[in-house]
C-alpha cells in the first residue's frame, strides 16, 4: 500500500453503506496469497523466542505437578522400554554390537537417542491442536508450540541419562572418553526431530484423527530403529567415508536416526570417535527434513486458525 | 507504506470466507474433499465479511455491533491476526491484547501467577515487564493469595477477573474485548469499564464487541454496524447505534400478527392535540383492538429504544368487550429525551385458571420524541436507558 493516510477528523462523520453495491467476490488483485518467507519467519521467531521457554516450562511444570511419581516419571518410560526390548529379544544372540558391550547397555543408549526424537513427536504432534485456546489469543509464531515440545523432550532425555550410570554400575562396564562427542550427535538429531515435528503437527491440524496413529506407529518405529542398527553396525563401523556405497548414503539421508544411533553407540560404548562420513550425510538429511518440515508448516499455517 | 503509530488499526478492503460444507478436519473428510476436487467439483464458500474498511487511530474506542452471525467476531480475529483475511489487507500496529472468550488462554493446570507470565509472554512482553505490573494485576483481579493456586480451582468469576486484569494491565496498544463484560457481577463490570476508560486515556485503542448497546454508548466514540457480512454503517457511536436500534425495530414490526382470537388493528402515538411528541409533555397512545369474545385481561404497554427491554411499562387490567374497541392511554409527562422509540405491547389473560398470553410482547408502533438530548454519564459509566428528568440546580 502506497497511499498516504490522512488524519481523521476529530469525529468522523456517519457513513451508511448499501450492501447491494458490494460485489459478490473481491476484485482479483486483492486476494490474499500466502507466500511464507522462511528467513523472515526465522527472524520473527528469534524476536519472540522467549515464548518457547515459557511454553516448555508450563508443560513441564503442569505435567510433573500432575504425576504421582513427579519428575521420576521422566525416567520411567525409557526403563519400561528397556524391559520390553529385553523381553522381546534379550535371549537371542546377534543383537550385540561387539566389543564385549552388554546388550542391555547398547539398547539403553539406543533408547536415549530414540527417546529425544520419540518424545518430541509424541508431544509435538498434537501441540497445535491442543493449544488452540492460546492460538486464539494472539499472533505469534505458531512454530513455538512444536519447538517447545523439542525443548521439553531435551529436558526429559537429560533426566533419562541418570539410569544409564546405574546400568554402567550394574554391568561393571564403563563409558568411553569419546562419550564427550555425544552433544554433537544430539545437535544433528535436533534439526531432524524439529523438521519432523513441524511437518506432523501441521498435517494433524488438517486431519485431526491422524493423532491416533502416532501412539501406534511410534513404539513400532522405536523397536525397529533401536534394534536394527544393532545388527548392521559391524558391517560399516570402520569404513572410511569414500567406501560408503550410494545405498548407504541414501539411507543416511532418508533416515538420519540410523547413523546418529550408530555413532552414538560407537562413541559411548566402544570408544570410536566421530565418523565424519556418516555424520556428514546424517546432517545433510537432517537439514533436508528441517527445511521441508518448516516449509510445509508455514505453507499450511494460513488455515490453522480456521481449522482448530 | 508509511509507518503507522502503535495502536493504529487499518483495514483495507478486507474480505473473509469460510468453507460452506460442514466437513471436519478429519482424514476421511479430507480424502472425500480431495476426491471431489479431482472430479472437478468446486468447493463451496460462504463470505462472512465483505469489503470492510476501517481506519482507527491510537486511543480511539471503536465498537462493532450487529446481530449474531454478522461477522463481528471474525473481524476481531482478523484484527488480532490470529486468522488471515481471504482478500484485502489488515494492519494492526503494536501489541494486541484480546479478551475474546472467557477463560480462553487461561491454563487450568497452572497457577494464576504462571498464567500471568505465559499470557504476558504471548502478548510480547518480557518477564521483567510482566513482573513490574504483576502486583497491579493481582490487586485488580481480587484473587489475593489464590494467585499461587491452580486456576482450575478458581470460581468462574475469579478466572474471568484474572483474564480481564491480565489483558488490561499488560498495556497493549490495541485491546480487543468481545462480550466478556456480560459475565461477572455488576460491581466488577463497573470496575472493568473504569479500567477500560483509563487504558484508553493512556492511548490504547479499544475494539469492543457487544450486544449491550448502553455499554457501547458509554464506552465507545465510534462504531461499526455489521449486518449479513456487510458494513451497514460506520461513524459516531451514538448515531450508528440509533440506526441499528431502528432496524431491529423495523424487522420486528413485520411479524406483529396474532392468531389467538384477539388482534391489534391499529396503534398510534401522538403528542398534545395530535401534534409532535415532546419530552416532558403529554403523550397519547391509541390502540384499536378486535376480540372474538369478551375477556378479562391485562394490557401492557412498554416504551423501548428498539430492544425488547423497555425503559418503562404501564399496564391496564379490565374486562374487554367483544368485537372492536378502542383503548386510549394518556401519559401526563413523557420521561424520555430526544430520540427514536418504539411502543411494545402484550396482552395477558387468564384462560381456564391459567394466565395465557393473548398476544405476545412485540413492537407495534414507533415515534420520534423531540426535546433535550440525553445526558451522557462520566466517561466509562453506562446509562442503561435514557430518561428525561427535569432538575433544578442551585449553587450558593
Amino acid at each position: 500500500m502506497t497511499a498516504t493516510i490522512e488524519p481523521l477528523a476529530e469525529e468522523a462523520a456517519l457513513k451508511v453503506f448499501d450492501a447491494s453495491l458490494v460485489p459478490d467476490d473481491p476484485p482479483a488483485e486483492i486476494w490474499y496469497r500466502h507466500k511464507p518467507n522462511l528467513l523472515k519467519s526465522v527472524r520473527e521467531l528469534f524476536r519472540r523466542g522467549e515464548i518457547i521457554y515459557t511454553l516448555a516450562e508450563r508443560d513441564i511444570k503442569a505435567q510433573y505437578k500432575q504425576a504421582v511419581l513427579g519428575i521420576s516419571w521422566a525416567l520411567l518410560l525409557p526403563l519400561v522400554n528397556l524391559v520390553v526390548l529385553t523381553i522381546l529379544v534379550g535371549h537371542t544372540k546377534g543383537f550385540s554390537i561387539g566389543g564385549g558391550v552388554p546388550t542391555v547397555l547398547s539398547m539403553y543408549v539406543g533408547l536415549l537417542v530414540w527417546g529425544f526424537f520419540g518424545g518430541a513427536i509424541g508431544g509435538g504432534a498434537s501441540s497445535l491442536v491442543g493449544n488452540k485456546m492460546l492460538m486464539a489469543k494472539s499472533h505469534f509464531p505458531r512454530e513455538c508450540f512444536p519447538m517447545a515440545q523439542i525443548l521439553e523432550s531435551a529436558f526429559t532425555s537429560l533426566m533419562a541419562v541418570a539410569p544409564l550410570f546405574v546400568l554402567f554400575g550394574i554391568t561393571g562396564f564403563g563409558p568411553k572418553l569419546t562419550s564427550l562427542w555425544s552433544p554433537l550427535y544430539l545437535a544433528i538429531e535436533i534439526p531432524f526431530s524439529l523438521g519432523f515435528v513441524l511437518f506432523v503437527s501441521a498435517i494433524i491440524v488438517q486431519a485431526r484423527d491422524l493423532q491416533q496413529v502416532i501412539p501406534v506407529v511410534l513404539p513400532l518405529a522405536m523397536i525397529v530403529t533401536v534394534l536394527k542398527p544393532l545388527t548392521q553396525v559391524s558391517h560399516h563401523v570402520l569404513h572410511p567415508v569414500f567406501i560408503l556405497g550410494w545405498q548407504r548414503i541414501a539411507y543416511c539421508i532418508v533416515n538420519p536416526m540410523a547413523p546418529i544411533m550408530t555413532v552414538s553407540r560407537d562413541s559411548i560404548l566402544i570408544g570410536i570417535g566421530p565418523q565424519w562420513g556418516l555424520l556428514g550425510w546424517a546432517l545433510l538429511g537432517s537439514l533436508v527434513y528441517l527445511v521441508f518440515g518448516y516449509k510445509v508448516f508455514k505453507r499450511l499455517e494460513v488455515n490453522f486458525a480456521d481449522l482448530t | 507504506m508509511p509507518t503507522l503509530p502503535n495502536g493504529t488499526v487499518l483495514a483495507d478492503h478486507v474480505w473473509k470466507r469460510f468453507r460452506a460444507d460442514r466437513s471436519r478436519a478429519l482424514f476421511q473428510d479430507q480424502m472425500i474433499r480431495m476426491g471431489r476436487r479431482l472430479k472437478g467439483q468446486r468447493r463451496e464458500y460462504r463470505w462472512v465479511l465483505k469489503d470492510v474498511n476501517l481506519h482507527v487511530e491510537p486511543g480511539r474506542t471503536h465498537a462493532i455491533i450487529g446481530v449474531n452471525g454478522s461477522g463481528k467476531s471474525t473481524l476481531l480475529k482478523i484484527i488480532c491476526q490470529t486468522t488471515y483475511p481471504t482478500a484485502g489487507r489488515m494492519a494492526a500496529v503494536g501489541r494486541i491484547g484480546a479478551l475474546l472468550e472467557v477463560r480462553s488462554g487461561i491454563h487450568p493446570d497452572l497457577s494464576g501467577r504462571q498464567n500471568v507470565y505465559l499470557y504476558g509472554n504471548i502478548l510480547g512482553l518480557s518477564r521483567a515487564d510482566i513482573a513490574a505490573r504483576f502486583d497491579d494485576i493481582v490487586e485488580f483481579a481480587e484473587v489475593g493469595d489464590a494467585i499461587d493456586r491452580q486456576v482450575k480451582f478458581y470460581s468462574t468469576g475469579m478466572a474471568i477477573r484474572l483474564g480481564f486484569s491480565i489483558a488490561a494491565f499488560l498495556e497493549p496498544d490495541i485491546l480487543l474485548v468481545d462480550e466478556v463484560l456480560a459475565v461477572g457481577d455488576a460491581r466488577f463490570q463497573q470496575k472493568c469499564l473504569e479500567r477500560i476508560s483509563q487504558v484508553v486515556a493512556n492511548g490504547t485503542t479499544l475494539f469492543y464487541v457487544s450486544h449491550d448497546l448502553p455499554t457501547v454508548e458509554a464506552v465507545c466514540d465510534q462504531a461499526m454496524w455489521l449486518a449479513d457480512s456487510n458494513v451497514r454503517a460506520d461513524g459516531p457511536a451514538r448515531e450508528v447505534v440509533a440506526l441499528y436500534r431502528q432496524s431491529v425495530e423495523e424487522q420486528a414490526q413485520l411479524t406483529s400478527a396474532s392468531d389467538t382470537g384477539i388482534r391489534l388493528l391499529k396503534a398510534e402515538v401522538t403528542g398534545p392535540d395530535g401534534g409532535q411528541v415532546r419530552s416532558g409533555e403529554e403523550v397519547n397512545l391509541r390502540f384499536v383492538v378486535e376480540s372474538e369474545e369478551p375477556m378479562f385481561g391485562a394490557f401492557h404497554i412498554g416504551i423501548s429504544q428498539g430492544t425488547a427491554q423497555p425503559v418503562f411499562v404501564v399496564r391496564y387490567a379490565t374486562s374487554f368487550p367483544e368485537g372492536q374497541f378502542e383503548l386510549k392511554c394518556r401519559l401526563q409527562s413523557l420521561p424520555l429525551p430526544k430520540g427514536y422509540y418504539s411502543v411494545w405491547t402484550a396482552m395477558k389473560a387468564p384462560v381456564a385458571s391459567e394466565i395465557k398470553t393473548s398476544f405476545p410482547w412485540q413492537p407495534v408502533a414507533s415515534f420520534e420524541a423531540f426535546g433535550p438530548i440525553a445526558i451522557k454519564g462520566p466517561s466509562g459509566v453506562m446509562v442503561l436507558s435514557p430518561v428525561f428528568v427535569p432538575a433544578d440546580w442551585e449553587l450558593s
